[in-house]
């Protein structure tokens, strides 16, 4: 992190970032040189419909594929610079996913699930860890049960604290309410949000549901690659929320 | 731990791929350790074949010969009776002719008993020769033997006429006895057998050792008169342990009874090899020096070393008696070294593909668990080792079931015991009547029946398993190095 970064209290800084995809023959531009600011601690609704290059950003923040063009800056490290293996160490230790279909290990109980992420880490205590983190999102009484056997919602929640498992910096979210009912859904965005943890993390969420998008105080709206308004919510308090939009 | 519970548990989710794969590998394997525990009771098969001719130990044999085919274009220098030189024929002539009985000093009607030793084909030499051989380099150790036809003849001397005292007949090759060039009267008993004198200082190398003893016991080490009788002999002549046996003119007691051999025949008696010296008229000479090499590697090279340092000497090494043998036993060997091997091979190789392939399909099927565990944080290594980890285990697996599918196969084997026969041919085309290893006569064509028997050993099990695990670490290798290669953002947009 630079001394300008910490200062600030910037999480990510894009600038010029576009990712290239090669699709049978053709070019696909996911992202087109993108500029956007994220805050430190700061929870973000990344919207836009299927194809907007939401999940690509989420990617490219996370530190999952690197940019064509521009760069990704997180707490002043430019990710497209890094080796595979600092960023491996930087999933590891600093980011946390929570995907839209849980992909959770189905043959491991929920607790396990959990222990996945712990182990690479070497936590010492593993179980005992991973029954703290479900009791976290509710739901230390399913610690033995397989992904199979829980609802939708609870495999969620055992995705989330699969998430938090390393204490994360940023957590990163891609449609975690697509395979949901509204309510849970609500539920789950509802808890996602509230992990910023007095203001120490940074949570984004991608969705294309424009109901989550009203309860986030900062939104990000996407459309074939480019942002289209990512202006603090006009219903949203606070400030804080800075775009580079280019167009 | 928790890396092994993961295994476990997605080895058991893919059950069914699990046991394909193991099995596969078990067939491979399984055939490796049949095809090899074969082989191991095919070159037991042939061991006790060769075992009375090689000696137990014995890697080679030294004898001096006599090459009776005077025509030969391979008769370079040997021993063709033409070629003998003065003194070699006086030797000959010395060692064969030594106790002449001579008719015509005697009366007709008088008694008469006289044993002779007989050396058809073999010269002796000095024992120093053995101490010489013994100092070469690679020789383990060296041991000499002697090996000769004690011909007893007893009877009354009987009326001859003018023409038979006159007729001086052919003497045998080597001036055999006279007697038994005559056409001998009725009267007249003879006894022919084969006797070897062992040294009973040396108990591992020699014609007999105590192994082969099948009653009573091995020499001792004293000057006593003992003696060691053939199985089959000992039967013929309706003769036990404790019994005694009489040998030109002095009594030996019968100690043991040493096992009669299966490919050829052994001699009829045993005695230490001092006291046939003795006996014979040969102190301090030997006609067969038993070599065990320090390297089985060299018995080669040790044998062209020896018969270009011993003038006249013929090795015999346990690969020439080998050669030696034909017959289904042969057949047999050449099928599980040819046929076996490529079957067991292309077993082997295939089980490993398909472990290999099955491995990567099921890489291919989990590309969003593995891109999953990149999300969070997984190294390469760490995926890497995880699915290297499953296919090791899927190989211990295999390597456990491919060793009971391999005793199994060798079991059968045993069970059925297919009888092979063996055939021994003779060493030579001349009239060679004693063995190569100075162990009394192996007549053309000597045929005998081998159960066959597949035997498993621990090394064998160990070998095998090792095999599963090398076909678990190839596929493992394979299928880590297509999860290395997967790039995360891919692995996450793939679709299961």
């Amino acid at each position: 992190m630079t001394v300008t970064d910490l200062e600030c209290g910037i999480a990510y800084e894009l600038s010029g970032v576009s990712r290239t995809y090669s699709l049978g023959g053709h070019e696909v531009r996911a992202v087109r040189e993108l500029d956007l600011v994220v805050d430190a601690g700061e929870p973000v609704v990344v919207v836009g419909p299927s194809g907007s290059g939401k999940t690509t950003l989420l990617q490219l923040l996370g530190g999952l594929d690197r940019p064509t063009a521009g760069s990704v800056r997180f707490e002043g490290r430019d990710l497209a610079q890094m080796r595979d293996r600092e960023l491996s160490g930087l999933r590891l230790q600093t980011f946390g996913f929570v995907f839209q279909q849980f992909n959770l290990i189905p043959t491991l109980t929920a607790a396990q699930n959990v222990e996945v992420a712990l182990a690479p880490r070497g936590v010492s205590h593993r179980r005992d860890a991973a029954i703290r983190l479900l009791d976290s999102v509710g739901l230390a009484s399913r610690a033995d049960h397989v992904p199979g056997r829980l609802s939708g919602g609870e495999q969620q929640r055992v995705a989330i604290a699969r998430a938090l498992a390393n204490e994360p910096h940023v957590l990163l979210a891609d449609e975690p309410t697509g395979n949901l009912d509204s309510e849970t859904g609500a539920e789950i965005i509802d808890l996602l949000l509230g992990l910023t943890g007095d203001g120490k993390r940074t949570v984004v969420v991608v969705t294309h549901d424009a109901g989550i998008a009203a309860r986030a105080r900062r939104v990000i709206r996407m459309q074939d690659g480019r942002v289209l308004d990512g202006s603090a919510d006009a219903q949203a308090v606070g400030t804080g929320s800075r775009t580079g939009g280019s167009g | 731990m928790f890396y092994l519970t993961y295994i476990l548990a997605e080895l058991r989710r893919r059950s069914g791929r699990t046991i394909l794969t193991a099995l596969g590998l078990a067939i491979g394997v399984g055939l490796v350790v049949t095809v090899n525990a074969l082989s191991h009771g095919l070159n037991d098969a042939q061991a006790k074949v060769l075992e009375p001719l090689t000696g137990v130990g014995t890697d080679m044999s030294v004898t001096r010969p006599i090459n009776f085919q005077t025509t030969s274009s391979n008769d370079s220098g040997g021993f063709g009776v033409g070629r003998l030189s003065e003194k070699e024929r006086q030797e000959l002539q010395q060692e064969n002719g030594g106790q002449r009985l001579d008719f015509r000093s005697l009366k007709p009607g008088t008694r008469f008993s006289t044993d002779n030793f007989v050396s058809n084909s073999q010269l002796s030499f000095p024992a120093s020769n053995v101490t010489s051989i013994s100092k070469l380099a690679g020789v383990s150790s060296a041991v000499g033997g002697l090996t000769l036809n004690a011909i007893h003849v007893s009877g009354r001397v009987p009326k001859q006429t003018e023409s038979q005292q006159g007729a001086a007949g052919p003497k045998g090759f080597g001036g055999g006895p006279a007697i038994i060039q005559r056409s001998g009267p009725r009267s007249v008993n003879f006894n022919s057998i084969t006797v070897t004198g062992v040294d009973q200082h040396n108990r591992q190398l020699g014609a007999i050792t105590p192994g082969q003893i099948t009653a009573g016991r091995y020499f001792k080490r004293d000057d006593s008169r003992e003696a060691i009788l053939d199985v089959s002999y000992a039967a013929r002549k309706n003769k036990a342990v404790g019994d005694t046996i009489s040998l030109a003119g002095k009594t030996y007691t019968i100690v043991g009874l040493a096992k009669t051999p299966t490919g050829g025949s052994s001699s009829d008696l045993y005695v230490k090899l001092s006291q046939l010296q003795q006996a014979s008229g040969r102190a301090g000479r030997v006609n067969t020096v038993y070599v065990r090499a320090a390297s089985s590697r060299q018995v080669g090279a040790l044998a062209r070393h020896i018969e270009q340092t011993l003038a006249g000497a013929s090795v015999t090494t346990a690969k020439d008696l080998a050669d030696r043998v034909s017959g289904s036993l042969v057949d047999a060997k050449n099928v599980a070294s040819k046929l076996g091997t490529a079957l067991a091979v292309v077993g082997l190789l295939s089980a490993f593909l398909i472990a290999s392939l099955l491995t990567l399909a099921s890489v291919t099927k989990r590309v969003r668990e593995l891109g999953t565990l990149k999300a969070l944080g997984w190294s390469q290594r760490l995926v890497v080792r995880q699915v290297t980890g499953e296919s090791l285990l899927q190989g211990l697996l295999g390597g456990a079931l491919g060793v009971l599918l391999g005793i199994g196969g060798a079991v059968l084997i045993t069970a059925l015991a297919p009888t092979l026969h063996a055939t021994v041919a003779s060493a030579s085309n001349g009239p060679r009547f004693f063995g190569p290893f100075g162990q009394g006569a192996v007549p053309s064509g000597t045929s005998t029946d081998v159960a066959l028997s597949a035997p498993v050993d621990l090394a064998l099990i160990a070998a095998a398993v090792g095999l599963a695990l090398l076909g678990g670490l190839i596929a493992g290798a394979v299928g880590g190095l297509r999860a290395a290669r997967l790039r995360p953002a891919d692995a996450l947009r793939h679709i299961d």
